[in-house]
């Protein structure tokens, strides 16, 4: 839904078409500019991306912000496609950039060029820094997310000291860690999950998770090897049938979420993982997007440790 | 509604009800909105998830009191930015 800032629902298009040529103030620009690649590419966002937005007076603790933002919307994005929702009353904006308009195929250029097998950026942040904004871990706000990730994870993972500045956000966070640890329905089973993160944040090219996620799958029985299978060349071939379908349809929503149609969850009902395992799926590729998204757009510096349970560390 | 099953205001119970409850007022009270919006019903099978949808929501309107403020633009616009890009018509 667009706010009223504009006086033209066309300048929604116009942003879409090139956000450099709408007629909107240059501080918008520089926004949509950086929202775009965050959306599309974040792999390819640089630390001179977020000099650019400082140079147009924008604060690090607001970069921070709109990172949130931004990591937020993704989910509420793929919630939208995955769930085939219909428009609610009056979402006239929804009309003038849907799957009719010649806009919408623009989306396949950056969406669709990530490639399996990616090793994901390597993070240069200054020294001492977690990431490429400046963070603020020691302020008292941020506590006691710092002592939950602790006690759960052994140390204090640099994506959540990177949003150090705000106790919501950091709640955020700390809900999605615990939910990406495994599946949340009976369907889906803790190898098909941790096989959806791997190959997700493999597809964002997120080199913070990958540390986690490679430690993830090397838990299971044939673990060796294993985050090379699902990150290599994609053979559906490789797979049993019900981890070619999770897998398939993890591809499907993480390149190109707007092309998953009705059929994506009829082929769960009758694999037996039903609708339970396919919002399951959804909303683990949604979550590792998200923050994958965050960790490429923000330089976060991938953690020495995996992001694992103390639990699991043990193991 | 869409590709999947959905557990509604008018059958949901435990959290998913409360969260039901957040998220009208929210919306309600902030935009005006009759209901909640479609595209949090996606999750509504699995508690857990409705319940992060609900986290999002506080999140982006200050714990329901209020839209996106501060920052040197209004910050709903990174939402519509990250819409628009991914061609999601929603």
């Amino acid at each position: 839904m667009l706010p009223v800032v504009y006086s033209d629902y066309k300048i929604a298009e116009q942003i879409v078409e090139d956000p450099s040529t709408a007629p909107i103030p240059n501080l918008h620009k520089a926004m949509f500019a950086w929202v775009k690649k965050f959306t599309r590419n974040s792999w390819d966002l640089t630390a001179s991306d977020i000099q650019t937005l400082r140079d147009v007076g924008i604060a690090d603790s607001e970069i921070g912000v709109w990172a949130q933002f931004a990591a937020a919307q993704s989910v509420f994005v793929m919630m939208g496609d995955g769930g085939g929702v219909t428009l609610d009353d009056g979402n006239e904006v929804g009309a003038v950039v849907g799957r009719d308009r010649p806009t919408y195929n623009q989306a396949e250029g950056g969406l669709l060029a990530s490639a399996p097998g990616s090793a994901g950026n390597t993070v240069n942040a200054a020294e001492n820094m977690v990431a490429w904004i400046v963070t603020d871990e020691a302020c008292a706000d941020f506590q006691p997310a710092a002592v939950w990730a602790k006690k759960r994870y052994g140390f204090v993972p640099n994506l959540l000291k990177s949003i150090s500045s705000d106790p919501i956000a950091s709640q955020n966070m700390m809900s999605a860690f615990e939910l990406l640890e495994a599946p949340q329905s009976e369907t889906l089973s803790p190898r098909q999950h941790a096989l959806v993160r791997a190959l997700v944040s493999d597809l964002n090219r997120c080199a913070y998770s990958a540390v986690t996620t490679r430690a993830l799958l090397q838990q299971f029985k044939d673990g060796d090897g294993l985050y090379e299978k699902v990150t290599g060349p994609w053979n559906p071939d490789d797979w049993n049938q019900n981890d070619r379908l999770v897998l398939s349809f993890a591809i499907k929503t993480a390149r190109n979420a707007y092309k998953i149609v009705e059929s994506d969850a009829q082929e769960f009902r009758d694999a037996g993982l039903g609708d339970e395992g396919y919002v399951d799926v959804l909303n683990t590729v949604a979550l590792q997007t998200a923050y994958d998204r965050m960790a490429n757009s923000l330089g976060v510096v991938a953690d020495d440790s995996p992001v694992l349970t103390v639990k699991l560390s043990a193991a | 509604m869409g590709y999947i099953r959905v557990i509604n205001e008018d059958e949901a119970t435990g959290t998913v009800a409360e969260d039901y409850t957040y998220l009208a007022e929210s919306y309600g009270t902030l935009f005006g909105f009759a209901k909640t919006p479609n595209v949090y019903r996606t999750s509504s099978l699995i508690p857990s998830y409705f319940r992060y949808g609900t986290l999002l929501n506080r999140f982006i309107t200050n714990n329901g009191k209020k839209p996106a403020e501060g920052g040197p633009l209004p910050r709903v616009l990174v939402n519509f930015g990250v819409a628009a890009f991914s061609a999601c018509f929603y």
